[in-house]
């Protein structure tokens, strides 16, 4: 720089000038540039990268709208499993409260009716012990008959015919 | 960045100014002509402290002569990065950001989100937040730039932040007149029920309103970069006129103002993005 710059460097800057000097060419240049700035980074970055960002954010609303979904889907299924097993329970419980109450009926059923028929057995045999008893009296009777008969006849053979004498004796007999 | 890295760009930063001084043949230094010089726009390139500076003529077809200027270039470089930075991350739609849209779109969703849908609403947010985006990472990457030796910062001229601005208020006019109607959108300016003097003078002054907003959101911009790189290049220029020891003073305290410009140019681009937002958001809603 030689020495009538330097001057006019300073006779500028100490006038005020310089600094805020306005330059139309540059400003010219600035709109220029800045046009083809705008016009080119709009079309090839700006606009793509919006439309991204907007897909890349459709998608994780989406995503979250899916997340929620499933998320209160999974609750329901929690609590409709919940009510399942409760339900499950109750009904278990209510069926061993049942079985419990029809085995002990059934129980009590079986303990009557085999005290029915063990009574009804008792009562048989007794029955039946009785009709024996009958039965030997009666066979007893006969045989005391028989041997009273068969003694007498022994010792009344004599005297009487036999067939009289049985009749006298059953005459007897029946009266007794 | 590193804390190294930013140590040698500031060295790198010291000779350029050394050569520059060397170039002026042992004239007394002139320090405000060479800040200066350091942050305004020009027709030669600097690249590296010690190779001979580019020049960069203007392109002339026939008789029409196209200014091509160092921050020109600077823009044309802009540009490239940014294309080469954005299409491949984003020009394949996959609903999967590969690793540098991962990286880009938590800033992406920032300005979205924070500066652009809150100021304008989500219907209109999203018409207008392609622009936004451009905006913002034009403005980023011009503050980053900045920092980088062998680039300058087109935001710390005047003529580009200007640029800006008018861009940002023919965008008002535009939505304002799409949204409410052209007549609608200049009645939206005067509360309703008014006489006619006051709502004249009410018409006026929002229309000043208007421009003294833009006027300040380029001012805003313009100030903040140039300030950063001037308060850098004044500390490194510390050394030349103190002692040669300074250095030992001014790079750390540099590089200190080179981390706290990183944050600065985030802050910029947001606050320029974020006010635009407001602006445009601002004519178009019913009072």
């Amino acid at each position: 720089m030689n020495t009538l710059d330097t001057v006019a460097v300073v006779e500028h800057a100490a006038s005020g000038g310089g600094l805020f000097d306005i330059d139309p060419g540059l400003m010219i240049w600035a709109w220029v540039v800045f046009g083809i700035l705008f016009f080119i980074l709009s079309k090839f970055a700006w606009k793509p990268m919006m439309e991204s960002v907007k897909a890349r954010e459709k998608i994780l609303s989406d995503a979250v709208e899916h997340a929620k979904k499933t998320k209160e889907e999974l609750e329901n299924i929690a609590a409709r499993q919940e009510q399942m097993l409760k339900e499950t329970q109750e009904h278990s419980n209510q069926i061993i409260e049942q079985g419990r109450k029809s085995a002990d009926t059934a129980a009590r059923d079986i303990l009557e009716k085999a005290q029915k028929e063990s009574s009804v057995l008792l009562e048989r045999a007794r029955q039946q012990i009785e009709a024996e008893k009958q039965q030997a009296i009666l066979e007893i009777r006969e045989q005391a008959v028989d041997l009273v008969l068969k003694t007498s006849e022994k010792l009344i053979f004599d005297v009487m015919d036999k067939d009289k004498h049985r009749n006298l004796v059953r005459k007897h007999l029946e009266e007794l | 960045m590193q804390i190294h890295t930013l140590f040698f760009i500031k060295i790198l930063l010291a000779l350029s100014i050394c050569t520059s001084f060397a170039e002026q043949n042992q004239e007394p230094l002139d320090l405000s002509a060479t800040l200066l010089e350091h942050i305004s726009d020009g027709h030669e390139w600097h690249p590296l402290p010690f190779l001979k500076p580019i020049h960069l003529s203007p392109l002339s077809t026939g008789s029409v002569q196209i200014p091509f200027t160092q921050h020109i270039l600077m823009m044309l470089i802009i540009v490239v990065i940014l294309f080469g930075v954005f299409i491949p991350a984003f020009s394949s739609k996959k609903i999967l950001p590969g690793k540098t849209a991962n990286i880009l779109e938590p800033v992406i969703f920032f300005v979205r989100d924070s500066l652009v849908y809150p100021a304008m609403g989500k219907e209109s947010g999203e018409k207008w937040l392609p622009f936004f985006l451009t905006l913002f990472f034009f403005i980023l990457l011009s503050n980053l730039l900045g920092l980088i030796p062998a680039f300058s910062t087109i935001t710390g001229n005047f003529s580009i932040t200007v640029a800006l601005a008018c861009i940002v208020f023919s965008v008002i006019f535009f939505h304002g007149f799409s949204k409410c109607g052209f007549i609608g959108f200049f009645k939206n300016m005067i509360p309703k029920g008014m006489p006619l003097p006051i709502a004249l003078f009410v018409f006026l002054l929002e229309l000043f309103g208007l421009l003294i907003k833009n006027s300040v959101l380029a001012v805003r911009l313009f100030a903040n970069m140039m300030a950063g790189h001037l308060v850098i290049g004044s500390l490194l220029v510390l050394i030349f006129i103190i002692h040669p020891l300074a250095v030992f003073v001014s790079v750390p305290m540099a590089v200190a103002i080179s981390l706290l410009e990183v944050l600065v140019a985030f802050i910029q681009a947001m606050v320029f993005t974020m006010l635009s937002a407001i602006f445009i958001g601002m004519a178009s809603s019913q009072h």
